[in-house]
């Protein structure tokens, strides 16, 4: 598809995001602009307390920026109905399902819902969807197990198939990477990885693992205290984006091996 | 399968009772409307038939109306007796009988029209889940919101000492037979007015069963998937209020069958469905209050006990034994 192809994503253009208490606003983060085209992966690093959640529930219409403008495959995300966003973006968070009852399958099949009727029932067309996903993510032999079954790798593989199920040409994921084991950590990520090529989505997560990310994103959006980066990983080292993200007096970073390093 | 059942638990409710009836002859009155003799069918058509409908009204009304309160706090443990639903139903029956002593005029106008009883249980109950709801998204902590609405409880039986101290005696003693709770001295047109409350609430509940779905995820995965979450509370909150509020007012305040009749269900039904869960709830609670009742009556004898005092010595060992099992309630 020739013309999708020239058409971004998403583009964010001059985003200050913050929430207001009592009628005053507070600004976490100003000036992000990034964009983004079909098939790419990108990493949203950043320390602690930057505002990447915010970030990521901004961008998946939960709040709203405090200014700029978002746009999802060229609409402002401000003008689209919440049935309509939840078919261009889907999300995966950090918070656990409310409910630890749900079947996997049931919990894939839930990502249908901006497509089923009003009573929510699955046309064949959904089932299809539905275990298209749970191939893709290799969750088959979970799908008859409950919630409260599964480890937390595995749930985290349920959650990315349930975003899959939602058939969106974005999908934004929340510190998919926490709580997990070195093995499940690569694992996630190179799923995201291969879901951007196989499946052409355009993948934004946030995560703490920039190891892992250096070696395998297209883009990384940066957030520092007073500046906002993006670009291409090797890019962002020469700019000496990543020499700044830590006290220096604790961790380095090596340009070289494109790897950050504890200082002793 | 849970629908025979109702018909099995109404069939046998309906043919015990302190007078004997053969069941032939029930059975024959059920199907014709004509027993041998007139005395039976009074029996039948004036009290336990209407006993029987109440049953299965308020059992199941309680039970969905227990099963959305779940769903949308996602706490195991709501239900509209924990959460001070019934209290608030209580405290706008207790307005309208007791406070017609206290303040008189319009108030006293308005009784005997059972109409008013449910609008005004109705409302009371609206009142305290917005309160509820609205403090739910100051707290996030599920224990707090629980103690909210025991407090809800204790204010509203406060409210209720402070109306009985300035009412008459008479007026005092028909609030306390209403706070009992029974299923009995229905009239038809009493029955008529449950019946299409629970209808409404039951088609307000079945068509907000997807953002029900929805919801188990969480509010922000259900706004993601495009639910309008303010729209959808609303319908949901407007839906429970009818149920319980309607059911409070024709037979009192009914504990524990709302929270532990969802309960059971999971362990039955092996789907979260809401457009599963809700009609299986129905029949469960429907098929619960109508053993209640019929234990509540005992059998052959001329005594009968309060249904609020049947179903909590059921409910409440149902709801420990499930803690007990699983250690944890899931839903």
């Amino acid at each position: 598809m020739a013309s999708e192809k020239s058409h971004t994503r998403i583009t964010v253009q001059d985003v200050s995001i913050g929430y207001t208490s009592k009628k005053k606003e507070i600004i976490i983060a100003e000036k992000i602009n990034f964009s983004s085209t079909k098939g790419e992966l990108i990493a949203l690093v950043g320390p602690n307390g930057i505002g990447k959640s915010t970030l990521i529930r901004t961008l998946t219409g939960i709040e709203k920026p405090i200014s700029g403008s978002i746009k999802v495959s060229e609409v402002e995300i401000k003008s689209l109905s919440p049935a309509a966003l939840a078919s261009q973006i889907s999300v995966v968070l950090t918070e656990t399902p409310a409910s630890k009852n749900l079947t996997v399958y049931e919990l894939i099949a839930l990502g249908r819902q901006p497509y089923t009727n009003w009573l929510g029932v699955l046309t064949q067309e959904d089932k299809t969807a539905v275990n298209n996903a749970i191939a893709i993510t290799e969750t088959t032999d979970l799908q008859h197990k409950k919630c409260f079954e599964l480890s937390d790798g595995e749930l985290q593989r349920v959650l990315i198939a349930r975003a899959l199920a939602q058939d969106t040409p974005i999908i934004i994921l929340d510190e998919p990477t926490s709580h997990l084991d070195l093995y499940h950590r690569a694992y996630v990520l190179k799923l995201l990885k291969r879901l951007t090529k196989t499946e052409g989505k355009t993948i934004l997560f946030s995560t703490h693992e920039i190891g892992i990310a250096l070696t395998l994103v297209d883009k990384m959006l940066v957030l520092q205290k007073d500046t906002v980066s993006f670009d291409t990983p090797t890019a962002l080292a020469k700019q000496g984006v990543f020499n700044t993200l830590f006290p220096s007096n604790t961790i380095d970073f090596d340009i070289e091996t494109m790897q950050f390093r504890v200082n002793n | 399968m849970l629908a025979l059942l109702t018909i099995v638990a109404f069939f046998i409710n309906v043919s015990l009772g302190s007078v004997y009836i053969p069941f032939q002859e029930v059975a024959s009155g059920l199907l014709t409307g004509a027993t041998e003799k007139t005395a039976w069918n009074l029996i039948l058509f004036e009290y336990r038939i209407p006993k029987a409908i109440t049953a299965i009204t308020a059992g199941g009304g309680l039970a969905i109306s227990g099963l959305l309160m779940q769903t949308v706090f996602r706490n195991p443990l709501a239900g509209p007796f924990v959460l001070g639903l019934s209290s608030g139903a209580s405290l706008g029956v207790a307005l309208l009988i007791l406070g017609a002593g206290a303040f008189g005029g319009i108030f006293g106008m308005l009784l005997g029209n059972s109409w008013s009883l449910v609008i005004a249980a109705a409302l009371g109950s609206f009142l305290v889940l917005i309160a509820v709801l609205a403090m739910t998204i100051k707290v996030k902590d599920t224990m707090a919101i629980l103690i909210i609405g025991l407090m809800f409880g204790s204010v509203t039986a406060a409210v209720v000492g402070v109306l009985s101290y300035f009412s008459s005696a008479e007026q005092l003693q028909q609030y306390i037979f209403w706070s009992l709770g029974s299923l009995g001295n229905q009239s038809w047109t009493g029955i008529f007015i449950l019946v299409s409350c629970f209808i409404a609430g039951l088609i307000i509940a079945l068509a907000t069963s997807k953002s029900l779905n929805a919801l188990l995820l969480g509010e922000n995965y259900a706004k993601s998937m495009g639910i309008n979450i303010k729209k959808q509370t609303l319908f949901i909150i407007i839906a429970t209020s009818i149920l319980a509020g309607s059911i409070t007012a024709f037979a009192g305040p009914i504990a524990f069958v709302g929270l532990a009749v969802p309960h059971l269900t999971r362990q039955i039904i092996k789907s979260s469905n809401h457009l599963v869960l809700i009609p299986a709830v129905t029949l469960m609670g429907a098929i619960l209050l109508l053993v209640c009742d019929t234990i509540a009556q005992i059998p052959f004898s001329e005594y009968s006990l309060p249904i609020n005092a049947i179903t909590s010595i059921i409910g409440a060992p149902v709801v420990i034994w499930l803690l007990i099992r699983k250690r944890k309630l899931l839903f």
